[in-house]
């Protein structure tokens, strides 16, 4: 499991929300430059999401489960390059400064033996993207 | 779509097998051999499945007309097979569910749960839709319950 965490300084819905509204991501996170939401009911999503990547534009699909203002489970069918497997979780906690979102992953990659510095980049991806929406949730960034 | 918002229906069917659950959660997760135990099941194309998350293409013979079901289930962590219906069958705008597995003195229960928002207005439509639905539940049930007996 990899993960990362923080805190928010915003209410618990407004964090929830802007996680789980996948289509505001795109004005959230810069390297996101497309989301296509092909089913939403409030609690379950299908979705395709395009990223910028330094080797280029990758592109993945996947499905993700709603506990409301609890979790989000994320399960991608179609994971990046690289992942045999892409499974992941936001859980958000009321605290006293705010909300604390953690964000987990369980992967496994295609070439196990790099597993090491791969790891490495992926909690560093979930932890700048972490601070990215807390920039955006308490600065309006 | 929000179903906070919505008004959804409500189902549930119970049955009791004789054998252990955990058979029996392995017949229910394996849907590409539905249509070998369910007559109304014309095809099944799994598009991904993980062990614990699944999502599958199903042509299905109902209410009289082939019907294309896409369905996403989810295996939880007591053993509980969820799911939702990105496109449900014609006549719903929106399907979930979950079969619920538990053990007992010969054997194990098994619980169907559905909650979905019929397309039909009228009362009389919706209780003969209704009456329909569960007696299809019934019926797979059944099936199942002779293809583990076999």
């Amino acid at each position: 499991m990899i993960e990362s965490s923080i805190i928010i300084k915003s209410d618990l819905q407004s964090v929830f929300d802007a996680f789980y509204h996948l289509p505001h991501w795109v004005n959230v996170l810069h390297d996101v430059i497309d989301v296509d939401l092909q089913y939403d009911d409030g609690t379950h999503q299908v979705f395709t999401m395009t990223v910028v990547r330094p080797s280029g534009m990758e592109t993945v699909r996947g499905i993700r489960i709603a506990d409301k203002h609890v979790s989000i489970t994320l399960c991608q069918t179609t994971p990046p390059p690289g992942f045999l497997k892409m499974h992941g979780y936001w859980y958000f906690t009321p605290a006293a400064e705010g909300v604390f979102v953690r964000a987990v992953r369980d992967v496994k990659w295609v070439e196990p033996e790099a597993t090491g510095k791969r790891e490495g980049n992926l909690r560093d991806c979930l932890t700048r993207n972490l601070i990215t929406f807390k920039e955006h949730l308490e600065n309006g960034h | 779509m929000d179903i906070d918002k919505m008004r959804f229906e409500h189902l549930m069917v119970e049955r009791d097998f004789a054998c252990a659950a955990s058979t029996l959660r392995c017949v229910f997760w394996n849907i590409g051999q539905w249509k070998d135990i369910w007559c109304p099941v014309d095809t099944v194309y799994v598009n991904y499945d993980d062990g614990c998350h699944q999502e599958f293409e199903m042509r299905v013979q109902w209410s009289g007309r082939q019907q294309h079901v896409r369905t996403v289930r989810l295996l939880t962590e007591a053993g509980d097979i969820l799911f939702f219906c990105p496109t449900p069958p014609f006549n719903l705008v929106y399907q979930s569910g979950l079969w619920a597995f538990q053990d007992c003195a010969n054997g194990c229960r098994v619980r169907a749960e559905r909650w979905f928002i019929p397309r039909m207005q009228k009362n009389q439509e919706m209780d003969r839709f209704k009456n329909e639905f569960k007696q299809r539940l019934i019926e797979l049930l059944l099936r199942i319950s002779d293809s583990v007996v076999e």
